[in-house]
């Protein structure tokens, strides 16, 4: 048969005895592809949430390498201290106090930002610079104007407004600590809500508003039933992103406030580093963090299941 | 160069749990330097089967031979093939003289042997001034005959074309179609081309593969094909006009066979042994003429005419549905009764169930 | 439409008013945008080149000819200033490599090769959103130590590189799922292996993919402070943010004006990302990578 002196004269050039392997190549040079992703998450995610929870199962002092067994005795005292519940609270009220005036500022510029014709780039670029700053660039302009020595935000308030003594500092007192920092974070991290819905709105065509404006339809109009469906998806993704971002956010307090004073703007993950390095319990640490990650964990299946913004930003496309 | 072997060649995919079959058992050899064109409707395997001979897929049981080479389990980069893409493909960040020269480059040619051949293949598609332009610049034709210089400069064993002009307008076709036939000449070849397009199939092939619904149906020179169609589907895919199809009976006259359609009576050669059967009719519009005595032929009222210049294709209403002729460029015909008489010598049958031709 | 009705403007006002009314508004935005969004870098810009006894106790809105100075800048020849800063440099080039190359094998992988549970494999990815830096970095602290990492340069690279993936293998699979496969058949064609195939003709086309990851991984670098100031404890090695902290409480000669030179260098290299980068920027993200 022709087919078989084909067979004979098949030549092929294997140097990996593809063959005899369990899995196809492409398996295995797909799986291949992900290998070093996944090795980075176990190193970075796995290994230590294991390790947390193992840790939070002893207690330990921080510098001290003796691990003393105590099951699940950090837990429940995690769940018994005031501090715990004050953390989360303060927590909670930082990170829908940012989110939503990230949401509501961010959205504005980037509907500004998308439509101005003159200096668009250059202005665009100022915006964009302020999610690229690093954070202790912003912590470190924001002391010096809330500085009762010189700082012209501070002599503002207290001169102008009143609204703290000549002498007080704004970021020392209860009063405006956790306020100042709420609005100091939202003039970085609105923009990164600007950055996803700008894209998006660069992406829908031109067309669109042309058979609108054929319909008749005025500016509001268009804006409700053109760009916001297009924008649902993306503003639910980011909308959870930031919410997680601004519960798990520890620099910009440390460097502002070191979650002071007292316990005034210590959230949960301050509460942690506190306990860390001034309580030296790392033990206990450990336990604040698994809880963190469990609460952020329940919290986003939660926000899934409600919105599914995954599915939006699917069939928006 | 060697010829193209397809042997039994069967391609069954599996989306969600269910099989489908895209190939069916299709055999069909393709001699050194000929120009072989698979024709079918979308979706009826004939990407399938040509990304199969490309080796972009590979096939569920049956063989692919070069020559004497099995190459079905060859992976493309080792089967010395080219292949022009129905969305052309060019690398969008290559110049024109980089996109062509890049399988030498890949073969390890010499950077002068590389823009000597490219100077070669540009003369020749006629493309010289555009080479230092990005395919973005080039208009769609252009754009195919940069495809096509990649495609020459390799001097390929085998030339594989997947609709390459589905994107482009009549008269760009009309201009790429010697272009291609130059190119596929110059080479000499084995060519296996695939489109929808049943005019460019007739125009360029030496012989046209019709496909339908995985399965080959006809594999003949595109004279043969158009007028001895194997099959009612091939009659009705080939040419321009469609077949116009009729519901028939033969009846046993004196040894041999008529066909009645309604109260029409036609003698057709080939009949004998044939009686009471139920056929279906095929005619084409070119093969049918219009008389101004309705009862010189199927009494029809003019519906509207489609004047194409050198000639008109006009619809008619007549009791067997809705029949287009093609008549002469100087028709009108006025929305009047006319007759529609049937060259009979023309009529081709089928068996209404298979669709295989009986006389 | 017919005559009667109002006309069809937002608040009955007419297209053309409406026109104006809108014209107006954005020009008060964007005069907002400005001010909010530039003041504090002009703030930053205009103290670091004030005489630094000045800045310590009066505030000054422009720099006067009696008290404008480039003194200032001396602090970038601080020793220490210098190692945070080179320290900074150097997890923010290794890091944006890392990510840029990582995240486009796995992300053509995604896109291109089948393999068992890819999408459940996309999907976990997503949980890497809720790693906070300080949940990880506590445990982190103990595991760098043990195997040796803590306080080097590699270990914050790696740790802000897998912050960083969730976001940037999303967007170079979605992204290389919109360049046409028949590009890459035709390289295969032409002859070029997968691997050669994806060097010479996917990776250029990803380069808005590409950038897009790499100003994602630079903002992370750049802007970290969490993670170095848990993993990099040793003053002497740290990063910028850690390091100005630090020395900050430890009472040194740091005046304010200093702070405010080095915050401005610090902010150059992002601001002309931000300037020549954008459309690449915008149009990377524009994939749906999340």
């Amino acid at each position: 048969m022709a087919g078989k002196t084909g067979e004979s004269t098949r030549a092929r050039k294997t140097y990996v005895p593809w063959e005899s392997l369990p899995a196809s190549r492409e398996t295995i040079v797909g799986i291949g592809t992900v290998l070093p992703v996944v090795a980075l998450y176990v190193l970075i995610a796995v290994v230590p949430i294991a390790f947390a929870f193992w840790a939070s199962l002893h207690d330990i002092h921080t510098l001290n390498p003796e691990w003393e067994w105590v099951g699940l005795e950090n837990y429940s005292e995690v769940m018994e201290i005031a501090t715990f519940w004050g953390s989360l609270w303060r927590g909670v009220v930082y990170m829908v106090g940012s989110t939503l005036i990230q949401l509501a500022v961010g959205l504005w510029m980037a509907i500004v930002l998308n439509r101005i014709t003159r200096g668009q780039k250059l202005l665009t670029a100022v915006v964009f610079t302020a999610y690229l700053i690093p954070t202790i660039i912003v912590s470190l302009v924001a002391l010096r104007v809330f500085d009762p020595a010189g700082g012209v935000f501070q002599a503002l308030g207290a001169e102008q407004f009143g609204l703290w003594g000549a002498t007080e500092a704004p970021l020392g007192s209860r009063e405006w600590a956790m306020p100042l920092l709420i609005l100091i974070g939202s003039w970085k991290f609105s923009v990164f809500i600007t950055i996803f819905t700008l894209a998006q709105l660069r992406a829908i065509p031109d067309r669109f508003y042309e058979a609108a404006k054929v319909c008749g339809a005025n500016r509001w109009q268009m804006f409700r039933d053109i760009t916001l469906p297009r924008l649902t998806g993306i503003i639910l993704v980011v909308v959870l992103l930031r919410s997680i971002f601004m519960f798990n956010k520890f620099d910009i307090i440390w460097q502002l406030t070191q979650g002071g004073p007292g316990d005034a703007t210590t959230t949960l993950p301050v509460l942690a580093y506190k306990t860390v390095y001034t309580d030296q319990a790392y033990g206990f640490a450990n336990a604040i963090a698994v809880v963190m990650f469990l609460f952020l964990l329940v919290a986003a299946i939660a926000y899934f299941t409600l919105f599914n913004p995954s599915e939006e930003v699917e069939t928006t496309t | 160069m060697p010829d193209i072997t397809i042997e039994n060649l069967t391609k069954v995919y599996e989306e969600s749990g269910d099989e489908i079959v895209a190939v069916n058992d299709v055999t069909l050899t393709i001699a050194n330097g000929e120009f072989v064109t698979l024709v079918g409707p979308s979706g009826c395997g004939k990407t399938t089967t040509l990304r199969c001979v490309a080796g972009l897929n590979t096939p569920t049981s049956g063989t692919i031979r070069f020559g004497d080479r099995d190459v079905t389990e060859t992976p493309v980069q080792e089967r010395n093939i080219a292949l022009l893409f129905q969305d052309i493909a060019l690398y969008p960040h290559m110049s024109v003289q980089e996109n062509i020269a890049y399988g030498l480059k890949i073969a390890g040619f010499s950077r002068q042997e590389r823009i000597a051949r490219v100077e070669e293949a540009a003369g020749l598609l006629q493309i010289t001034d555009q080479l230092e332009k990005m395919p973005s610049e080039l208009s769609g034709g252009q754009q195919q005959r940069v495809a096509l210089g990649r495609s020459l400069v390799r001097d390929p064993e085998v030339f594989l074309f997947d609709e390459p002009m589905s994107d482009l307008d009549a008269k760009l076709k009309a201009e790429l179609r010697p272009v291609i036939e130059k190119v596929t000449d110059e080479i000499g070849c084995p060519t296996l081309y695939v489109t929808h397009d049943q005019e460019e199939a007739m125009t360029m092939s030496d012989r046209v593969a019709v496909i339908n619904d995985g399965e080959l149906e006809q594999v003949a020179p595109p004279k043969e094909i158009y007028d001895e169609p194997d099959s009612e589907f091939v009659s009705r895919f080939i040419g321009q006009p469609s077949t116009q199809f009729f519901d028939g009976r033969i009846r046993a006259v004196n040894g041999t066979g008529e066909l009645v359609v309604g109260d029409y009576e036609y003698e057709v050669d080939g009949l004998g042994g044939w009686n009471g059967d139920e056929v279906r009719v095929g005619l084409r519009p070119q093969h049918i003429t219009v008389n101004n005595d309705t009862d010189a032929g199927i009494p029809a009222t003019h519906l509207l005419d489609e004047p194409l210049g050198d000639a008109t294709h006009s619809f008619f209403e007549t009791e067997f549905g809705e029949v287009i002729v093609v008549t002469g460029p100087d028709f009108e015909g006025d929305g009047k009764e006319y007759g529609l008489v049937f060259q009979s010598d023309s009529i081709c049958l089928f068996d209404t169930d298979s669709g295989v031709r009986i006389a | 439409m017919s005559r009667n009705e109002p006309p069809g403007g937002v608040f009955g006002l007419s297209y053309d008013d409406e026109s104006r009314v809108f014209e107006a508004l954005k020009l008060l935005s964007t005069v907002i945008i400005v001010v909010v969004g530039v003041w504090p870098i002009y703030w930053m810009a205009q103290l670091a080149v004030t005489e630094y006894e000045t800045v310590e106790d009066a505030v000054t809105v422009v720099p006067t000819p009696e008290t404008f100075t480039l003194d200032n800048f001396s602090v970038l020849a601080n020793p220490e200033m210098y190692t945070y800063m080179f320290n900074t440099v150097v997890v923010a080039i290794g890091t944006i490599v890392t990510v840029v190359v990582v995240s486009l094998i796995a992300g053509y992988g995604l896109a291109r090769l089948s393999f068992p549970q890819k999408e459940n494999f996309a999907r976990i990815l997503l949980i890497g959103y809720l790693f906070s830096p300080i949940v990880i970095g506590i445990p982190l602290y103990q595991i760098w130590q043990s195997i040796g990492l803590l306080g080097t340069r590699i270990g914050l690279i790696i740790a802000l590189s897998a912050l960083s993936m969730p976001f940037t293998v999303w967007l170079m699979w979605k992204y290389i799922m919109t360049i046409p496969e028949a590009h890459e058949e035709a390289a295969w064609v032409d002859g070029a292996s997968r691997w050669r195939g994806f060097r010479d003709v996917v990776v250029p086309q990803c380069r808005p993919a590409i950038i897009a990851a790499a100003l994602f991984a630079f903002a992370l670098a750049w802007n970290d402070f969490t993670f170095a100031q848990i993993l990099l404890p040793s003053t002497e090695t740290t990063t910028f943010a850690p390091g100005v902290l630090r020395a900050m409480s430890q009472a040194q000669f740091l005046p304010d004006a200093h702070l405010m030179a080095i915050s401005l260098v610090m902010t150059l290299p992002p601001l002309l990302f931000a300037y020549f980068m954008q459309s690449y920027l915008l149009k990377g993200f524009q994939v749906r990578a999340l």
